[in-house]
């Protein structure tokens, strides 16, 4: 079925403020990852509140110090949820 | 005395100045910080008033009707749709000879949700028999609402008054006003002692019969009290300029003698015409400036005769009346002008901000023109909403690129990043946990709240999925209509409404009662911060007792409501409370409404960094504590019987919860020790299977 903008203020689009709203220009502390304290759990990405943290997919037999997250700076308002939550106190928020 | 105020502290000193006895208003913006004044005052002692927290614009109108008609001085402030919610009470207020003052921050009416200033929300009420006062400045502002009461409690008028002020452009903007001493204002107002409205069962009398073919009397006395106002307006104004030397009248006429063009306007843009006025004059042309003071009673003689020898008249419109031509202030000049040869024409400037620039080029064009013509200003289509369509890559469409739209993919999220929420905030977090268990198949309505404003702004939006927004207080209805058609249509989805505490506890819990009674299958996530914080944190139905907000200065007085109890008593709902500390158990609950071909209710308290008033990073140790102190117990509810599905081993102190909250920094451990008590009762209760 044709899909069309004729009138109503409806926005036809999807996701679209990401390409725009990069909030971590609001950032006033970078959350910084211990490599070697993670141990991927998932408790940090389930709480962060903006969607920045990826947990990724690492071989059991991995050295230590393997990144098992990564955050999208691109996004992450800095609020410090991961870091305080994070049960090997493997995030630091610094200063940035 | 001198101050340095804003347009709402303007609002809020013209109200304390007239001695207001009863205020009542709802948050809504640009207009809440000017009863979060009032409240300040009442608190500090300044005010001797009654200010009633309401669940809605339309109760707060109906708490200052019914205190009229007892007999008080009542006010309060909106605007917009807050404005066009309380609409069937203005009529009451009108119709009762209630002369309330409301001051308006004019803002454009949704849809789309303007948040600019023009003013469709005051003059679609020009038939409510509604005096209009404009104001230019802050100064106007405390001068006409002072004035406003004089002018309707005056026995020939007894009329509701708006004092309209320009949202955001006025309200929000700073200047040196003279505010005037209390004394003299009420050696100028005297206290409100009304004959025709009263509580006194010695004398009783019925307000508010019905009629039968009396109704056009009455009409004719609201038409008439109309008229009279014109003359007591001009008396209360040279009153009013003996007592405090400042003059108003019903119109402002600047430079107009020997004008050949005449430029009308009202509100703040005066102030710019007024200066383009010398300016023009100065290089001898012959202009001046009409302003428009006083709306209703339209001001038609005044306006005739500053117009008389004009030969082109421009008429400034912030309103438009879609089907006329014209703007609807130059609807009424134009009828005022009826016999005149003027060339009038008109220019809808809506809710745009003019420059002194956006004047001169105005006027060339009118200085040119050998006939009447309407404009609209700076108002073309805008060509990204065309752009849009279809295609999804902003940046793309930017660069004029055109770009194939992609399919939203499955196990996308929902909601994009890039959100606009505050930093810490856990309810978004929630919103994204509960959502994403439905995936591609979610549909959401939204009410008005904290996500509405951070989650979709024109012309971008933060939404993979349907997403819905009609208005703050009855999306429980449009909810239910979105339902009927689904299945009328045979879309499969899960139709999902996002609401705050305010949404459902308070302004909608009318229609989604309606909802619930009706059975649609509409899974209720509830996002409960405790306030109405998307305003600038004040009091909800859901403000827990002791907390401190704008609106409760020394702490939340009363209970919150208990929702759950009331959802309950419509039958067959899957209830569930949860939290965002515990997402295993929160998915749980979510995954099990979606199983059911009923209503569900799920409630999940979302603490808030600043209305909370804590550090952001504690948000989900906070939300942990709730749980572990019993005061926000998780639990499911079905079949009649409360389970409880978290259970604390070591139930800590309320206190350990409170005490990381900023807003209830302020009780005293007797405080916290009786509400430990309620907390405990309300555990034993729902330990026992009672809601």
């Amino acid at each position: 079925m044709d899909r069309e903008y004729i009138r109503g203020a409806g926005i036809h689009a999807a996701g679209t403020i990401a390409m725009v709203n990069k909030t971590g220009t609001w950032r006033l502390t970078d959350p910084v990852v211990d490599q070697f304290k993670c141990i991927g759990c998932k408790i940090c990405s389930q709480f962060c509140p903006d969607d920045c943290i990826v947990r990724l997919v690492v071989d059991k037999s991995a050295p230590a110090g393997t990144p098992r997250i990564t955050i999208d700076m691109e996004y992450c308002k800095g609020c410090g949820i991961c870091a305080q939550e994070c049960p090997k106190t493997a995030i630091e928020m610094v200063q940035c | 005395m001198k101050m340095f105020l804003s347009g709402n502290q303007c609002i809020a000193q013209g109200a304390k100045l007239s001695r207001v006895e009863v205020v009542a208003a709802y948050p809504i913006t640009p207009a809440t910080p000017a009863s979060e004044d009032l409240h300040e005052m009442v608190g500090r002692g300044e005010l001797d008033a009654e200010v009633v927290n309401t669940e809605s614009e339309l109760g707060a109108m109906g708490v200052c009707v019914g205190a009229a008609a007892a007999g008080c001085r009542t006010f309060s402030c909106t605007c917009s749709q807050g404005l066009a919610l309380m609409r069937e009470m203005l009529w009451a207020a009108s119709g009762m000879a209630l002369p309330v003052v409301l001051a308006i921050d004019s803002r454009e009416i949704g849809i789309p949700q303007g948040l600019l200033s023009d003013y469709s929300d005051c003059l679609s009420e020009r038939d409510a028999s509604i005096l209009q006062f404009m104001c230019e400045d802050g100064q106007e502002i405390i001068d006409s609402l002072i004035m406003a009461y004089r002018i309707g409690e005056h026995e020939k008028v007894l009329l509701p008054s708006f004092v309209v002020s320009e949202g955001h452009r006025v309200s929000h903007s700073f200047e040196t006003v003279d505010v005037p001493e209390q004394e003299d204002v009420d050696k100028f107002l005297p206290k409100y002692q009304p004959k025709h409205v009263f509580v006194d069962p010695d004398y009783p009398m019925s307000m508010g019969t019905g009629v039968m073919p009396q109704y056009p009397s009455f009409k004719m006395q609201q038409y008439r009290a109309m008229q009279d106002a014109k003359t007591v307006i001009k008396e209360v104004c040279d009153e009013f300029a003996d007592a405090f030397g400042r003059r108003y009248g019903l119109v402002e006429a600047y430079r107009t003698e020997d004008a050949e063009m005449v430029m009308v306007g009202m509100g703040s843009v005066v102030s710019i015409l007024r200066e383009k006025v010398d300016e023009y004059r100065e290089k001898g042309l012959k202009v001046g400036m009409l302003k428009l003071r006083v709306f209703r009673p339209f001001p038609e003689e005044e306006v005739r005769e500053a117009l008389s020898g004009a030969k082109k008249v421009l008429v400034f419109d912030r309103a438009c009346s879609p089907g006329n031509e014209y703007g609807i202030s130059c609807i009424e000049i134009r009828s005022a002008l009826r016999r005149s040869q003027a060339l009038i024409s008109n220019i809808m400037i809506s809710g745009r901000d003019v420059s002194s620039e956006d004047v001169d080029a105005l006027y060339d064009k009118w200085a040119e023109a050998d006939d009447e013509y309407v404009e609209w200003f700076k108002a073309d289509f805008d060509p990204r909403a065309v752009s849009m369509c279809g295609f999804d890559n902003f940046e793309k469409l930017v660069k004029g690129e055109t770009v194939e739209r992609d399919v939203v993919q499955e196990g996308e999220a929902c909601l994009s990043k890039g959100i606009m929420s505050c930093s810490g905030c856990v309810s978004l977090g929630a919103i994204r946990m509960v959502l994403d268990v439905f995936g591609k198949k979610a549909i959401v309505v939204n009410n008005a709240g904290c996500l509405s404003a951070v989650g979709a702004f024109y012309p971008m939006t933060g939404w993979n999925v349907p997403f819905y927004f009609f208005s703050y207080s009855n999306a429980g209805a449009a909810a239910s209509g979105i339902e009927v058609a689904m299945k009328r249509k045979g879309i499969d989805g899960d139709l999902i409404l996002v609401a705050g505490d305010g949404a459902i506890f308070d302004i909608g819990l009318q229609t989604y009662s309606a909802a619930l009674e009706r059975g649609h299958r509409i899974i209720c996530l509830c996002y409960d911060n405790e306030g109405y914080m998307n305003t600038g944190v004040q009091c909800s139905g859901s403000t827990p007792h002791g907390a401190r907000t704008k609106t409760t200065l020394e702490g939340r007085r009363g209970r919150a409501k208990n929702m759950e109890q009331i959802v309950a008593a419509h039958g067959d709902v899957y209830i569930a409370t949860a939290s965002v500390a515990y997402p295993d158990d929160l998915l749980k609950k979510v995954r099990k409404a979606k199983s059911f071909d009923k209503p569900s209710f799920l409630h999940v308290i979302c603490p808030c960094p600043p209305g909370w008033e804590y550090d952001p990073a504690l948000g989900i140790e906070i939300a942990r504590l709730g749980v572990e102190s019993g005061a926000t117990p998780l639990y499911e509810y079905e079949d009649g019987k409360v389970t409880l599905t978290k259970v604390p081993k070591v139930k800590k102190p309320l206190a350990e919860y409170l005490r990381k909250q900023g807003r209830f920094s302020h009780l005293t451990d007797d405080d916290i020790a009786e509400m430990q008590a309620e907390v405990d009762r309300k555990l034993e209760r729902l330990t026992a299977g009672n809601l």
